[in-house]
């Protein structure tokens, strides 16, 4: 039962990693936003676009969060039960997307908080502040991406 | 399908049909002006006063506008949050609108309905304070003028706080005076002091020591009562007379301010106009205007000014050396627009190729990947047809729909293969059961049970982009006649990797490894001319070897390339894993009796709505991220400046011609 728990640690910790860091990242682009739109309510739809993005590390570590729970059969079906080194396994599988997310949520919030400051000033820079927060989405990405590969090697 | 060759045109001509050949060229809009600075310029004295007039009656109308837009209900949609939409109105309804309102007393109209609201909004606000001073006072039943101008004594009416009350009294009875209570209130007393006049100088000190405020009710005469009523009277009057202004506002507002937006076009392209005029350059009595026109337009530019304009004298000439002419793209109706995503990273200089083509189909098989779920693409690709036809924008701004449109077609090839629909609907629905036949015939691989067939297939997409991208670079200085660089700078670097690519893979599969040899060879080679090559801007020959040595390093900085398009891998999952929870979500509510379908309705809808939403926005900045980043970096150089000609640009209403 041990390594149940352990696996569920792991979930909970992708998903609340990834969720912190989007949220923080989230609110500080978000404030960027209300405080320009308060002057320029017209640039709605491209400021939206930028406050959204550092949400996505969010639904990386739900999404790393969704496949232990379904790997571990806790979502109907016939749960299965690892021993406590499958459920170290899996925990550990779980930290590239939780460590990641938290922290390039947050980065990636502060630079879509300077892409609100571009498009201040000239509103078709909208897509190149977008790209520039994008960069820092790669490391996200990555640490998904191992996670996937890690999860998708344990065999239970 | 590529850059426009650009030829630059230079028009003289005598200073009294400068505006004229301006305001034509602005009708064509063909041409950008390029500002020229002689030393003998003689400027025109009027232009910036003209300038700021135009400023200042576009000032005027936004105002108004403004004004307008606060009390007239348009019915706008949420798409206009997002996108407002122009008006469409052809050039003889332009007229006609405008001339309607000039008939109609112009902005007399809208500034009297403004004074009007502003003096009944005054008016109503003193009256409420009127009403305030009287209110404690409601219940006296005498005339306030029975308690003024007396000979002897003087009445005042106030207010204090509550706990104060004795004390004061106390106070004010010792002089000349007497106090009587009108109303108490939780908190205050109400009350008249009636005082001799000799002593009302005391009793004011009393008053502000113990901070009584005091009422003047000199404006009143009769019975509070009497006084209030008459108060509501004028009030209900005031309320009426501004329901009839909001109503006439209703009413005519529309056409006003549907005429107050074509006169702020009007102006605006006459601000464009004028501002172009100063980038002339004029003698005492001619001006020479020059500037950038596309080669396919110029018989057509040839042609009219020479039939409207006997006098002026027009050069066309290629662009010499030194030049640096802005960059129009034309590309065919699949490729055009993709354009929106070269215009986001910025438009290629004029002397290399328009990277637009090449990167078309990689972007759209990317995108495409990072959604995989055919429902979402067909869902996209019907979106994107439905706002092209409904969306009252310019024509170029519709782009973004038409590629949305291509993507979805793609995503819906790719959904195919990898068996998204909707995540796994037909799978977790029974009552879809009947479609899995078909979902699985179509499942070339599935990403979730098997994540390396996609790993293998990303990275393989982008080491074949990453190649092209040396080709293209090839390609470049071949046309440039830079053989040596395009040999090996490019040339050998592409062997090189293939090689790479190839021993790696002799090494993996068993049926290949008599190839092991020959390949590894053959790596071996490439690797010794890169070294012999790459080191050759050095001067000494030790140079020469350690920085060829050191340019394999950059066999790194392509792998950690090819490696970075594993996030279509990580994208694709995203989409397939999320609307599978939204799927179990539904299933685990559809148990519920009756409410559960509504229930499940609503989440099914909800939830795959916002998956589409993030992931097709997702899809959409790692596709061009990969573009911009891996695939430019190997041959695009940029800083090409976009074609802007002087034309008519509206703010708030569009040719109708353009939408028809």
């Amino acid at each position: 039962m041990l390594g149940t728990a352990l696996a569920i640690l792991g979930s909970a910790l992708a998903v609340f990693g990834g969720g912190i860091g989007s949220s923080i990242g989230v609110g500080i682009a978000g404030q960027a936003c209300a405080g320009l739109l308060s002057e320029q309510p017209e640039k709605f739809g491209n400021l939206l676009l930028l406050a959204a993005i550092p949400g996505t590390q969010g639904i990386y570590g739900f999404l790393a969060g969704f496949l232990v729970i379904s790997k571990l059969g806790l979502l109907g079906g016939s749960p299965v039960t690892p021993d406590l080194y499958q459920g170290l396994q899996i925990l550990f599988a779980c930290l590239p997307v939780a460590i990641s997310g938290l922290i390039s949520g947050i980065h990636q919030g502060k630079v879509s908080a300077a892409g609100v400051g571009m498009v201040a000033k000239r509103a078709e820079e909208a897509g190149r502040a977008l790209i520039l927060a994008v960069l820092v989405e790669t490391y996200a990405i990555l640490g998904l991406l191992a996670t996937i590969l890690l999860l998708n090697g344990i065999k239970i | 399908m590529a850059i426009l060759p650009m030829l630059r045109l230079s028009l003289v001509g005598h200073k009294d049909e400068e505006e004229d050949v301006l305001a034509l060229l602005q009708d064509l809009g063909v041409l950008e002006v390029e500002k020229v600075n002689l030393e003998t310029d003689s400027s025109v004295e009027w232009l910036p006063a003209k300038i700021s007039d135009i400023n200042r009656e576009l000032n005027r109308i936004k105002l108004n506008i403004t004004f307008l837009r606060d009390y007239i209900k348009t019915n706008g949609s949420i798409i206009d949050l997002f996108v407002p939409q122009k008006l469409p109105f052809s050039e003889e309804e332009r007229k006609r609108i405008v001339r309607e309102f000039e008939d109609n007393g112009g902005y007399g109209v809208i500034e009297s309905w403004q004074s009007s609201l502003e003096e009944i909004k005054n008016s109503v606000n003193t009256l409420s304070q009127d009403r305030e001073l009287l209110i404690p006072f409601e219940d006296l039943n005498f005339s306030i003028r029975d308690l003024k101008a007396f000979r002897y004594v003087d009445v005042f009416w106030g207010q204090i706080r509550k706990g104060d009350l004795e004390e004061f009294s106390e106070e004010i009875k010792s002089h000349l005076a007497d106090i009587s209570i009108v109303k108490e209130t939780p908190q205050y007393t109400f009350f008249i002091v009636i005082a001799h006049k000799e002593s009302s100088g005391e009793i004011r000190g009393v008053f502000s020591r113990y901070n009584v405020n005091i009422f003047n009710l000199e404006k009143f005469s009769g019975t509070p009562k009497e006084e209030l009523s008459a108060i509501d009277n004028r009030i209900n009057n005031l309320l009426r007379m501004r329901d009839r202004v909001l109503e006439e506002i209703g009413q005519k507002g529309e056409g006003i301010l549907n005429a107050l937006y074509i006169l702020y076009d009007n102006y605006q392209n006459d601000l464009i106009r004028y501002e172009h005029l100063s980038r002339a350059t004029h003698t005492e009595n001619m001006f020479l205007i020059t500037g950038w026109i596309r080669e396919k337009d110029s018989p057509v530019i040839k042609d009219t000014l020479e039939r409207r304009f006997k006098d002026l004298y027009i050069v066309m000439s290629p662009p010499g050396p030194d030049d640096d002419p802005p960059v129009a793209l034309e590309n065919n109706s699949f490729v055009y627009p993709f354009e929106v995503v070269t215009g986001i990273y910025g438009y290629p200089n004029s002397r290399e190729f328009d990277p637009t083509p090449f990167l078309a189909p990689f972007f759209a098989v990317f995108f495409a990947l990072c959604l995989t779920d055919a429902a979402y693409g067909i869902i996209l690709a019907i979106l994107s047809v439905y706002l092209y036809r409904n969306l009252i924008i310019e024509r170029q701004r519709k782009r973004l729909l038409q590629l949305l449109f291509i993507c979805g077609l793609f995503t819906i090839g790719a959904g195919a293969i990898t068996g998204g629909w909707f995540g796994n609907v037909s799978e977790a629905f029974r009552f879809l059961a009947f479609l899995e036949p078909f979902r699985k015939r179509l499942i070339l691989f599935d990403p979730l049970k098997d994540p390396i067939t996609f790993l293998a297939l990303s990275l393989t997409l982008g080491f074949i982009q990453i190649i092209f991208g040396l080709f293209i670079k090839m390609a470049l200085n071949i046309k440039r006649r830079q053989y040596r660089e395009a040999i090996f700078d490019q040339l050998f670097w592409i062997l090189f990797l293939l090689a790479i690519v190839i021993t790696a893979g002799t090494l993996a599969l068993e049926s290949l490894r008599y190839l092991n040899k020959p390949a590894m060879y053959f790596t071996l080679i490439m690797a010794i001319a890169l070294v012999a090559t790459q080191g050759r801007h050095q001067k000494s020959i030790f140079l020469k070897i350690t920085s060829g040595l050191g340019s394999l390093y950059s066999v790194i900085s392509y792998l950690s390339d090819v490696l970075s398009y594993s996030r279509l891998l990580a994208l694709g999952l995203a989409t397939g894993v999320i609307a599978t929870v939204v799927n179990e979500l539904v299933k685990t509510f559809s148990g519920i009796p009756v409410l559960g379908a509504i229930i499940g309705i609503v989440i099914f809808v909800g939830g795959h709505l916002f998956n589409l939403i993030i992931n097709a926005f997702g899809a959409f900045v790692h596709s061009s991220r990969l573009q911009f980043v891996e695939f430019f970096g190997k041959f695009f150089e940029g800083g090409g400046r976009e074609f802007n000609p002087l034309r008519k640009i509206r703010t708030y209403t569009i040719e109708k011609e353009v939408i028809e």
